[in-house]
């Protein structure tokens, strides 16, 4: 099931809702923990039940190392055979997570969100062996690998922190603060889904398929186009996820703090898809020793982080040498740190940006040749039909039709609306503050908006319900 | 924040929303743009248009007994002209580049919603003839019309195109206008130029409109398509009489095959069309490519496959009166005259001297 869909947000999400607060009313938490188990598995398995195969082996499997794991940390000598454990139960996940990734077999589905389940899977089991989880029951264990805000794209969870949330007494009881900044930031993150990144996608992918014979212009829009898409698809994601689960009274992390104002590439890490970034720095990039071995091994540790980011995003040569640019950008700023710091914030912006889109557009090439394409394209003279039919692919709100009613205006920001929208876009990337960051009044005005928005949102799911990019890892 | 505020914000948000899209989701159910619940209403102006959403309406709710289905070479078909000849009401369900598949879709429908339907008129016409059997235009889930499901509704109450619809209705009905009727609806006479003779260069010299650079693949596709789409629902319904015609393309047609070198292959694909349809015993079939009056007439075209109302309107009537008919005992002479005629034509004619 997706979120932007008539099923999640007139039927399941709702009755999920009722159903969670009135079985709240029974104070007992493990009834309302099962509950939101199954609608969990419910929400996972929607497209079929075959679905739920692999996540319900994996977590049983897991649970059982994390049980082996606990038995052992009450032994005196347990601690070599609690190493032997964690690391046999990280092979298991690394192992199935690059089958289903990298080996290309045609009857079997991948998973959806496999990349998040195991991970997050490794994460518990790594902070088990650590000592830093409680004794959870298998109900929290299903819950913390398969919430449903957050089980296909993220955010990768702290363990402490949704524990926590999930220890906390009044947890199945209705509170209008967490349900309003919930259906707030609900409908904020839908719009930019469905109205922006969806939108903007629909020119793109088709300015794509002109790869080799793009212009400047052209070449220009797509490349800036697809870094709006791939944020507004993302972080509206990221926005609904954290929205729904707050709705439930339970956190989740924030993922997305304004990336693309980020002055360095180290920078733009602690603000893109923030739940990873913290991922690989603890369980990938401390263990190999962090920056505490000298510069030469943290410039190889920060690579190896950064290749590992890029193979985990897709398999083939594009994700590998986007991971490898990010990973020497951040050692190149590392060795430069005081040079770079002389440089005004401005320009460290704009050139951070640059390299982003420049990473873009390999995430988003099929292959290197295509790539190599789009950015050569920069370099040469526009095709004026691909340009202008990019341009007006877009619909500005379906406000087509009053738009041609105004004339020759309306007719310009028609013939332009994707460029309407790109501009609209990045301004708002680069001026307004992060949604998190700002205190929201929730007053008459503000729920005006959110209704508008809802209803725009709910009206227009018809010609919606695609998938998110962050889906396919 | 202030708790009181949120509680309020909160129940403005849940209320306001479920109340104003159940104030829409009315606004649909009665107006009814696509005709799903009810007949529609003689004082209102409907919007004829969007004919894949607006068909299963027509289909489930219109009185009639004779269907013409089928792509542009169908929608210009008068139905009064069946009124007038057989005394039959007829419905249009036709639609623009409407593949094979999906008018049989259709034309399933309407069956089930009207099984006594006595006469169907369809195309099979080479542009869509050799395509995949298969082939959907559209998404499953567009096709939240063509059934009982009130659960897949929602994507007709709740959507934003429908109340664009609503309105536009409510505006044309002030304005006076009034809905387009059967010979009027999918009609796009008016909306094209005839004769244009920059065109018929351009058709004279370019590529066909029709891809059988697969040979094999385009008569095979062509056998399952006749059988899949047209015979098979032809057979569930043997009291129904199936009238199916091959319409007549400009001789232009015929040129760009021979520059493409797959002229052969077009004779071989209307072969095949043919002798899977004509044992059918209760489908008829026509064919105008062999009547040269039609196609060898510029006038009547706006490219070399569309041609204008008249030409539908004289096909129809002479097929209601069994003229052109394709039988076992003529099919291999009519191929061996019309292959001769459109190889043996010479093309430079056509064009004017100064060119």
């Amino acid at each position: 099931m997706v979120f932007n869909s008539y099923i999640f947000i007139l039927c399941f999400l709702p009755i999920s809702l009722i159903g969670y607060y009135a079985l709240g009313n029974t104070k007992k938490p493990p009834v309302y923990d099962w509950w939101l188990v199954l609608v969990s598995l419910f929400f996972y398995a929607f497209i079929s039940p075959k679905m739920l195969i692999y996540p319900l082996v994996s977590c049983f499997i897991n649970y059982f190392f994390v049980k082996l794991l606990f038995k052992k940390k009450y032994q005196k000598n347990g601690i070599s055979i609690s190493k032997g454990v964690l690391a046999f139960g990280i092979l298991v996940n690394v192992l199935s997570l690059s089958f289903y990734k990298y080996v290309e077999v045609k009857s079997i589905i991948v998973p959806l969100g496999i990349s998040f389940i195991s991970f997050a899977q490794i994460a518990y089991l790594v902070d088990t062996y650590k000592g830093l989880t409680y004794y959870d029951s298998i109900a929290e264990y299903l819950l913390y690998v398969m919430w449903f805000p957050k089980v296909m794209q993220g955010p990768l969870l702290k363990h402490d922190l949704f524990i926590e949330s999930l220890h906390n007494e009044n947890r199945a009881t209705m509170n209008y603060d967490n349900l309003s900044e919930g259906i707030f930031f609900f409908s904020v993150g839908l719009f930019k889904k469905m109205f922006i990144a969806d939108n903007i996608a629909i020119a793109v992918n088709y300015c794509y398929e002109f790869s080799d014979i793009l212009g400047f212009k052209t070449a220009l829009f797509v490349i800036l186009g697809y870094t709006l898409q791939i944020y507004m698809d993302f972080s509206g994601y990221s926005d609904m996820a954290f929205g729904i689960s707050k709705m439930f009274n339970i956190a989740i992390p924030v993922n997305f703090n304004s990336p693309y104002k980020a002055v360095s590439i180290t920078d733009f890490w602690k603000r893109w898809h923030i739940s990873l970034t913290d991922f690989l720095r603890d369980y990938i990039y401390y263990p190999l020793g962090g920056s505490r071995k000298g510069k030469l091994r943290t410039a190889l540790n920060i690579i190896i982080v950064f290749v590992i980011s890029g193979l985990w995003h897709g398999k083939g040569l594009t994700f590998l040498v986007w991971g490898l640019l990010h990973g020497f950008c951040q050692v190149l700023e590392r060795s430069l740190k005081k040079v770079l710091e002389k440089v005004p914030k401005l320009i460290r912006i704009l050139f951070t940006f640059v390299i982003v889109n420049i990473g873009w557009v390999l995430f988003r090439a099929k292959d290197l040749s295509q790539f190599l394409s789009i950015i050569t394209s920069l370099f040469k003279r526009d095709n004026y039909i691909v340009l202008s039919e990019g341009l007006k692919k877009c619909d500005l709100l379906h406000m087509d039709a009053l738009l041609n009613r105004l004339g020759s205006f309306g007719q310009l920001l028609n013939d332009n609306s994707s460029l309407v929208i790109l501009i609209a876009g990045l301004l708002t990337c680069f001026f307004c503050p992060n949604l998190y960051e700002k205190k929201h009044k929730y007053n008459v005005a503000l729920s005006l908006v959110t209704v508008v928005l809802l209803l725009l949102e709910i009206l227009s799911l018809n010609g919606a319900m695609t998938t998110f990019i962050y889906f396919n890892f | 924040m202030k708790k009181s505020n949120t509680k309020v914000y909160f129940k403005t948000v849940i209320i306001t929303t479920i109340s104003l899209l159940l104030l829409l989701a009315m606004m649909v159910i009665i107006i009814d743009p696509m005709m799903h619940y009810h007949k529609p209403f003689s004082r209102l102006c409907y919007v004829m248009k969007d004919e894949f959403f607006l068909n299963p309406g027509i289909a489930s709710k219109y009185d009639y007994d004779a269907i013409i289905v089928g792509d542009s070479s169908c929608q210009n078909f008068l139905t009064s002209i069946i009124k007038d000849e057989r005394g039959l009401e007829a419905v249009k369900l036709t639609n623009t580049g409407a593949p094979f598949s999906e008018s049989d879709e259709i034309l399933r429908y309407a069956f089930k919603c009207n099984p006594d339907i006595k006469l169907v008129v369809r195309a099979v016409d080479s542009l869509m003839l050799s395509k995949d059997p298969d082939i959907k235009r559209y998404p499953k889930k567009d096709y939240y019309l063509y059934d009982d499901n009130v659960f897949n509704d929602v994507r007709y109450i709740f959507n934003i195109e429908m109340y664009k619809k609503c309105f536009t209705i409510l505006n044309d009905t002030r304005l006076g206008k009034k809905t387009w009727n059967m010979d009027m609806y999918s009609n796009w006479e008016d909306f094209r130029d005839f004769g244009g003779y920059e065109m018929l260069l351009a058709s004279l010299e370019g590529e066909p409109t029709v891809d059988y650079t697969d040979e094999a693949l385009s008569i095979a596709n062509a056998k399952e398509n006749v059988l899949k789409n047209i015979v098979k629902t032809a057979r569930e319904h043997q009291d129904t009489e199936f009238i199916v015609f091959m319409p007549p393309y400009h001789l232009a047609y015929y040129k760009s095959l021979l520059n493409a070198s797959t002229f052969d292959t077009e004779f071989k694909v209307q072969k095949v069309a043919i002798e899977t349809l004509i044992d059918e015993p209760n489908i008829k079939l026509y064919s105008f490519c062999d009547d040269y009056e039609i196609t060898t007439d510029w006038s009547y075209y706006c490219d070399m496959v569309h041609s204008k109302q008249d030409v539908n309107s004289r096909i129809l009537e002479m097929m209601l009166n069994d003229q052109h008919r394709i039988t076992k005992d003529n099919y291999l002479d009519y191929l061996t005259e019309i292959k001769s005629f459109y190889s043996d034509f010479d093309y430079s004619t056509l064009i004017k001297e100064e060119d």
